[in-house]
């Protein structure tokens, strides 16, 4: 099956501004897999908005839980 | 009399610098990089600066009316740090506000590049409805060896 994961980056003319958004990471992954963009970029970190798919990996640990 | 600006910048990459230098258009005879910081030649400053990463004036065009070179210097924390000559910039002949911060806008981009080049990830450059720059940059799975099939019999 393909890889359907994507890091899309935009770029404000100030010079400054970043912003990254990642598509297809589940929970953690998508901060920890993508961390390298913040890294070359000189930890240009900003404030970080976390989309659905970051919060379901609690959701998977929960479940887990309950079914063990 | 005139004396050098500097500029503080979050670059730390060089390469990213040339490549941002050229996408503005500065002809790529003109760009020098040195490993040891050479002097800036400027006509109206008695300060003696000097750069890493240089862009020499040209009479004839990049830089036409300007007195200085201009130059980006790098710290010990390994960042440059822009020089430009005060009076060049002053009478808006180089490197406006404007001129850096869509230098740096560049820079970022080409730093960003060259990390995915050094992964070996596929990438595509586009504007967005606002015309910024927008990478788009796919992962690539890991290959495990449940993944690879061999094809012998």
């Amino acid at each position: 099956m393909a890889d359907s994961r994507e890091i899309v980056v935009t770029f404000d003319w100030d010079g400054r501004g970043v912003h990254k958004e990642t598509f297809g990471f589940v929970g953690k992954a998508c901060t920890e897999e993508t961390a390298f963009v913040e890294a070359a970029l000189k930890g240009n970190k900003g404030k970080r908005k976390f989309k659905a798919e970051y919060l379901h990996r609690k959701q998977e640990k929960i479940t887990h839980r309950i079914t063990a | 009399m005139s004396h050098t600006l500097e500029f503080e910048t979050t670059i730390t990459n060089a390469e990213a610098l040339v490549r941002a230098l050229k996408r503005m258009g500065v002809p790529e005879h003109l760009i020098e990089v040195h490993e040891t910081a050479q002097r800036l030649k400027t006509y109206h400053s008695e300060e003696y600066k000097k750069a890493h990463v240089i862009v020499r004036r040209d009479i004839d065009r990049f830089l036409s009316g300007a007195h200085s070179d201009i130059g980006w210097e790098r710290n010990e924390d390994g960042v440059f740090v822009g020089h430009i000559d005060e009076y060049d910039y002053r009478i808006g002949m180089v490197c406006d506000k404007e001129w850096q911060q869509k230098l740096y806008t560049y820079c970022n981009v080409e730093t960003l590049k060259i990390e995915y080049e050094r992964q070996g990830m596929e990438y595509t450059e586009s504007l967005d409805a606002q015309k910024r720059i927008v990478l788009r940059a796919k992962f690539k799975a890991p290959v495990t060896v449940n993944r690879i099939k061999t094809h012998t019999k």
